[in-house]
């Protein structure tokens, strides 16, 4: 290939060229309806998009591409808008390719355990599809109602089953692409000898070309499933309980914790599931397998529950009664949410051994920024997710929102951890990236974006810091802006 | 990052007239370098730097041998991830970048996932670092996946991070001999059985013999296997359970196969793919294959399985003029450049 420079940036003949092929209907520019997309789940950055196309088709989002190309216009792949890491926020005014049309598991083969899927494929719709079949989609985000496949694989995303079945990037058999030249190409699994394109690919947060069909795997579904609560007079003893758990050999699907805030939120919610409000924090436990498998399981859990002075443990085998306990995790977001205007996610990895240890530190810097700082996460993997709540319409109280955030980084990769561990760096960490990196390493990754994107037009401004169409966004954009995420993340938390 | 300055020195050191570099561990798998190539011997970069058996992970050197960090990692009853032969003998860097897959893949993940970080140098000589000693990781691009399997020609890899499991310390199988013809059905009776860690299937002549591993004892397990003979015998296919001795992993685990003779390399195919394969080759009696169907790989005498001939990714092409404008590294090629 000859590497694309650059053009001379040009949006109404990229219009034109746009409208010979494109519908009006699925054209927008006007600014009312593309303030629509410029934010995701990260609220607190916003920037409008130079244009948005409705995409139905590969072969659209290739002609889509091509044409930006051409006219030195910079895109931005979207599927649901709800990355909290700032992904799928246009800067530069990037036109949104909105792919949340490509909506169609095209075909589940039980005997290979494969789906074949267009990115736009909600993650229940895709987990339901396969459920029909006997199988189940692994990889499942607390937003997985609302966000895409095509999303997931950007961002590598995970979930509280992530635990025992890794996150997406272990689920992903095949990728057709679009590369941020027009090119489509297959990512397959390599021939000997040959660096793996597909592991590349997911991660990428759509800095290297669009994901316009899937090929994933399938995993078997559990014979049967027992969800487990504990509680606990202490939020260290609830993370003690998981490293003895996993000490002892056993390995359940997941292990999450909610802390005493998160416990009082969802239960003053909808999203209500009966947990101890006594409880400094709780810990839900997820066995799957046969029913002598979940019952060795259990025993190891609730030894190690009580080894840690558990206050309360209770077991639900029927879906009702462990969808309640699911509820107040996969709703927890939302009923925070409620606490405050706004919510700010966040996403840092640590050793799971310092859990406690990190915690204790990172609400300290809640106390001192005078911000509300609770925290729901994934236990077993060490992955924090510190939550403030704020509102967005108060610069005071976002920049100290910004602030906490800031430190709270700062100690998960002082503790031997890591920006992100599902969320993605979009723009939010994209400055925090030399706390991991030194100036040399960030250049190999920069070199290595360069060579796929020469033109620097595929989602601009994300990921590395400095890189090429490195721009700002605007923080907190005008009240009623953002309404499609919010809508979205509504949908999520039902 | 290690002290790489003598590495990276050697490594950009060659000016137009000498010829490229490729890194070599034990060499096990190197084969013969044409010539014009030139070792980087890493075997003398070894060390395991830190094994935590709590967060069961082990960062060690490149040069490492597997042996030592098995044996290191033994003594807190753990085992390297994924389930790996024993004794192969090679180095760390070198099993990560051989790109050899593991049988257990399905249950355990790739290779590839059990490696949770690397540090490194590119053929231009920048540093190249991904991952870390976290499970969970996505900050940047994910080089440590990317590259595992590139055998060196991408980038010299120093370091890595590495994921520790349980050792089971008891191994069972569960056997089925049939005909080749029932393979698809016994195939798709496993399907809707309890899975296994892994699956080997052996074809002699016109006959093959499954051999599903199952890892740990105690009633679960032996519940386990029962459901797996169970669901082998509503298929009409009559099974076996025998202890599957320490000793015998290697052997079932190896990706190496036995000397098949011409056209037995390892191929990959679609789990219909081979098992209309075998049916093919076990028309002859002199028919001799191994297979592990849930990852896809086997090979095949006499074989219909064509695997697409190697051909270089774009991407690969444009991340290698990239990041090794001069060529340092060796390409791969018969002929370097
Ligand atoms: C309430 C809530 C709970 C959440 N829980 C979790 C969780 O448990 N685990 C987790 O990992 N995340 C979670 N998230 C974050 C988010 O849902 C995930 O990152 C998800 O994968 C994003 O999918 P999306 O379709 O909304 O992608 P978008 O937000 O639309 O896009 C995300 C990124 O992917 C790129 N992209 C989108 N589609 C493609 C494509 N086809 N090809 C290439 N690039 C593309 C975009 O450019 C952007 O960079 C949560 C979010 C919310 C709001
Ligand atoms: C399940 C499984 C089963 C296996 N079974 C066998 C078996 O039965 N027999 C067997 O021989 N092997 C087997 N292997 C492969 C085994 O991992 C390799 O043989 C061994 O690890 C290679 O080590 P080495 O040091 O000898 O590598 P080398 O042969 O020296 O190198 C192998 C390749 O990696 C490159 N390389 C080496 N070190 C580095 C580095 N630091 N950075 C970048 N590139 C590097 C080399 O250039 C070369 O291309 C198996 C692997 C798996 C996963």
């Amino acid at each position: 290939m000859t590497p694309i420079r650059r053009r001379r940036r040009d949006d109404r003949r990229l219009l034109r060229a746009l409208e010979r092929w494109l519908p009006p209907s699925r054209i927008i520019r006007d600014p009312g309806e593309c303030a629509l997309y410029d934010t995701d789940g990260l609220t607190l950055h916003r920037a409008p998009p130079g244009g948005v196309l409705l995409l139905e088709s590969a072969d659209e989002v290739e002609e889509a591409v091509r044409c930006c190309v051409s006219h030195g216009v910079p895109f931005v792949p979207r599927g649901a808008g709800t990355g909290l890491s700032g992904g799928a926020i246009p800067l530069d005014h990037a036109w949104v390719l909105d792919l949340s049309r490509m909506d169609r598991v095209l075909e589940i083969d039980p005997l290979e355990r494969t789906a074949r899927i267009e990115p736009g494929v909600v993650n229940l719709d895709l987990d339901r599809a396969a459920a029909a079949q006997g199988l189940r989609y692994a990889p499942d985000p607390s937003s997985q109602r609302a966000c895409t496949v095509g999303g997931n694989i950007a961002e590598n995303s995970g979930g509280p089953h992530c635990f025992r079945h890794g996150m997406t990037t272990r689920h992903i058999e095949s990728l057709e692409v679009v590369l941020p030249d027009g090119t489509r190409t297959i990512l397959a699994a390599p021939s000997p000898g040959r660096a793996d394109p597909r592991g590349l690919f997911v991660g990428s947060e759509g800095t290297l070309g669009i994901a316009v069909e899937a090929t994933v795997a399938l995993v078997a579904r559990p014979e049967a499933v027992r969800t487990q609560l504990a509680s606990f007079p202490s939020l260290a003893a609830a993370c003690r309980a998981v490293s003895r758990v996993i000490a002892a050999g056993a390995r359940p699907a997941a292990l999450e914790i909610l802390d005493r805030l998160t416990i009082k939120a969802v239960e003053a919610s909808v999203f209500r599931a009966g947990y101890p409000l006594d409880a400094e924090a709780v810990l839900l436990v997820e066995a799957e397998g046969s029913a002598e498998e979940i019952e060795q399981e259990t025993a190891v859990v609730q030894a190690a529950c009580e080894a840690e002075a558990a206050l309360a443990f209770e077991t639900a085998d029927d879906p009702v009664a462990r969808e309640r306990l699911w509820r107040g995790r996969k709703g927890a977001f939302g009923a925070m949410g409620r606490v405050a205007r706004d919510l700010y996610v966040l996403d840092g990895v640590v050793p799971r051994t310092r859990l406690a240890e990190v915690i204790e530190r990172i609400t300290k810097v809640g106390e001192r920024h005078d911000l509300v700082l609770s925290n729901v996460f994934h236990a077993g993997d060490g992955n924090l997710h510190p939550n403030l709540s704020f509102d967005a319409r108060d610069p005071e109280q976002c920049a100290r929102v910004l602030a906490a955030g800031d430190e709270i980084l700062r100690i998960c990769v002082e503790a031997g951890g890591t920006l992100s561990g599902e969320h993605g760096i979009g723009l939010e960490k994209r400055d925090h990236m030399h706390l991991v990196f030194d100036a040399g390493e960030l250049a190999t990754q920069e070199r290595l974006r360069a060579a796929v994107d020469p033109a620097g037009l595929a989602n601009p401004g994300k990921v590395i810091p400095g890189g090429r169409g490195c721009v700002e966004a605007g923080h907190r954009g005008p009240p009623g802006s953002g309404e499609r995420t919010a809508r979205r993340i509504e949908e999520v938390l039902g | 990052m290690i002290p790489g300055r003598e590495l990276i020195a050697r490594l950009t050191s060659r000016g137009p007239e000498t010829t490229p570099f490729t890194p070599v561990g034990r060499g096990t798998r190197s084969g013969h370098l044409p010539s014009g190539v030139r070792a980087l011997p890493l075997d003398s970069l070894s060390g395991v730097e830190d094994l935590d058996p709590q967060e069961m992970v082990c960062t060690a050197l490149a040069g490492t041998s597997i042996d030592e960090v098995a044996r290191a990692a033994a003594v807190h009853g753990l085992l390297l991830c994924p389930l790996l032969p024993e004794g192969i003998g090679g180095t760390l860097g070198g099993l990560y970048s051989s790109g050899i897959e593991s049988p257990a893949a399905p249950q355990e993940g790739r290779l590839r996932d059990a490696v949770l970080g690397i540090e490194g140098w590119t053929g231009g000589g920048s540093p190249l670092r991904s991952g870390g000693r976290v499970v969970k990781n996505v900050t940047g691009y994910d080089l440590t996946r990317y590259l595992c399997g590139a055998r060196g020609r991408l980038g010299v890899i120093t370091r890595l991070h590495w994921r520790l499991r349980r050792d089971p310390e008891r191994f069972q199988e569960v056997r089925a001999e049939l005909p080749c013809l029932r393979l698809l059905d016994a195939l798709k009776a496993l399907r809707g059985a309890p899975d296994a860690t892994a699956l080997r299937v052996e074809l002699v002549g016109d006959r093959v013999t499954l051999r599903a591993l199952v890892e740990g004892g105690g009633p679960p397990v032996e519940s386990r296997i029962g459901r797996i003979r169970e669901a082998l015998a509503q298929a009409q296919l009559r099974s076996e359970a025998q202890e599957l001795p320490r000793a015998a992993l290697p052997d079932f685990l190896r990706a190496e196969l036995p000397d098949l003779g011409g056209g037995s390399a390892l191929r990959r195919a679609t789990v219909r793919q081979w098992a209309e394969a075998i049916l093919l080759a076990g028309r002859s009696p002199s028919a001799r294959g191994v297979l592990f169907p849930w990852i896809g790989l086997g090979a095949l005498v006499p074989s219909t399985v064509a695997s697409p001939p190697p051909e270089l990714h774009s991407i690969d092409q444009w991340v290698r003029e990239a990041w090794d404008p001069h060529g340092n590294l060796w390409t791969g090629e018969e002929a370097p450049r």
